[in-house]
């Protein structure tokens, strides 16, 4: 069963890095791409809680990383932290609620690019918060909320199926034993 | 019954927190590592571009064919029209050409006249392809699918057909980063081609929506330089080899000192289009190097 976990998780967060770099270079709305890593990161920390969402984050930040930036380390903290404030969420996860997984991705995608702002231009001197808010900020969060709406359910469905079957009976489960105390 | 249930699952995991913090150190200390150090992370770069390349270009290469698929769905009369257009244009580039061509032999026996037979045109190029750009929306930086195993190395220059589109920076087995001069981070030292004289482009990423480059550090006194003069990379870059066009003079403003003049580029690479590029595989010569 973890193997088969593993598996899926490493395949996800390949396929969503590639897509997520190369394919919507073809079809950009903008300049913007959506951040289907946040999205995944955001995904496995609500759905399987803070340890996967920890990890997870942490690998999908790494990559990027490897590929975009001159220090590693950078954005597998951020994608991290997000996992980690996600998967602390997990005890209010429900499978048929499609609110709390779009709220998250929605605040975790404001703080990652008020994080990236402060970060990567403030410090450097460029303080066009305007310019950054309406040319980036702006259209790159709808259009991770417009794809999240397709591509959480994705990870639902794979996660219900093939990872773990019992997903559903667990959640009522946990459910029950919180009631209980 | 119940406290028992839950015990067991939580029993061999880190707590989050903990996980967290272990995180958190291992991240800041691989950005002190890799800040300080100059060491590349050569081990990663290599180890993780054999697995996510491979992915990346099955992925270019659907979207591509997609995108051609499309493109292939434009009606006849559309392609009449264009077919027209493009006749006509086949006919003044001819014509264009054979100037051109005469204006080639003269050059040429010009040059071997003044033993100046380097320009960009006779340096080694290999081609490659953009496989992946920064996702961030900031577009400051894009991957390409050739990598140390064709012989590319870091500060290697970068041009697609028209001119400069910039610098590699990092390179693993099997692909590279490039670095735009219309990134944020981006100086070129360039020269205005007819004048000679010397001035700093650089990148914004306020302009890039504009298409367009800033320059300053212009000296000109006597105003000869014209907006749409060609502005070529310099000799006295540390990094680009000199000749290559970077673009044309957009707006010339005066500085407030008075003394130096700033303004505009428009590059002559359409970096939103970007798909096959050249990496010039010759080195500027340095005193270091």
């Amino acid at each position: 069963m973890k193997i088969k976990k593993w598996i899926i998780s490493i395949a996800s967060v390949l396929l969503f890095f590639s897509l997520q770099t190369a394919a919507f270079r073809v079809f950009p709305i903008g300049r913007s791409v959506p951040e289907l890593l946040l999205i995944i990161t955001v995904s496995y920390g609500l759905m399987r809680g803070e340890q996967d969402g920890i990890l997870t984050g942490f690998f999908c930040g790494l990559l990027f990383d490897v590929f975009f930036m001159d220090i590693l380390g950078f954005y597998a903290l951020l994608y991290a932290f997000i996992g980690f404030v996600c998967g602390a969420a997990n005890d209010l996860f429900r499978k048929d609620d499609i609110k709390l997984p779009l709220i998250s991705i929605l605040l975790s995608e404001l703080f990652f690019c008020l994080c990236r702002f402060f970060f990567l231009n403030v410090l450097l001197g460029n303080f066009n918060f305007r310019f950054f808010a309406r040319d980036i900020l702006l259209p790159e969060t709808a259009f991770t909320m417009l794809v999240s709406i397709g591509a959480y359910p994705l990870l639902l469905i794979v996660e219900e199926r093939i990872v773990n079957r019992q997903f559903i009976k667990k959640k009522e489960e946990g459910e029950g034993i919180t009631d209980a105390l | 019954m119940s406290p028992v249930l839950k015990k067991k699952p939580e029993k061999k995991k880190i707590p989050g927190k903990y996980l967290l913090l272990i995180v958190t150190v291992l991240c800041l200390g691989l950005m002190l590592v890799t800040f300080t150090t100059n060491i590349s992370d050569s081990f990663l770069n290599s180890s993780v571009g054999v697995v996510v390349i491979p992915f990346q270009k099955g992925i270019v290469n659907v979207s591509s064919k997609l995108f051609d698929y499309a493109e292939k769905q434009k009606t006849i009369e559309e392609l009449q029209a264009e077919n027209e257009r493009l006749k006509a244009e086949v006919d003044s580039l001819t014509s264009e050409n054979t100037l051109l061509m005469q204006d080639y032999y003269e050059l040429t026996s010009l040059r071997q006249l003044y033993d100046l037979d380097q320009t960009y045109s006779d340096y080694e190029k290999v081609g490659a392809r953009i496989i992946a750009s920064d996702s961030s929306s900031w577009f400051n930086s894009f991957i390409i699918d050739k990598g140390e195993d064709d012989g590319i190395k870091p500060d290697m220059n970068i041009i697609s057909g028209a001119g400069l589109v910039g610098i590699v920076t990092e390179t693993g087995k099997n692909w590279s980063r490039v670095n735009t001069i219309i990134n944020d981070n981006a100086n070129v030292s360039a020269t205005v081609l007819h004048t000679g004289d010397n001035l700093i482009a650089a990148g914004s990423i306020e302009l890039i929506e504009q298409g367009v480059i800033a320059y300053s550090g212009l000296y000109d006194q006597d105003g000869n330089v014209k907006e749409g003069d060609k502005v070529v990379t310099s000799n006295i870059s540390s990094k680009y080899l000199p000749g290559i066009l970077i673009g044309y003079i957009d707006t010339i403003e005066i500085d407030s000192n008075n003394m130096t003049k700033s303004g505009l580029i428009t590059p002559v690479v359409d970096f939103e289009h970007l798909e096959e590029v050249l990496v010039i595989k010759e080195l500027k010569k340095t005193p270091e190097s």
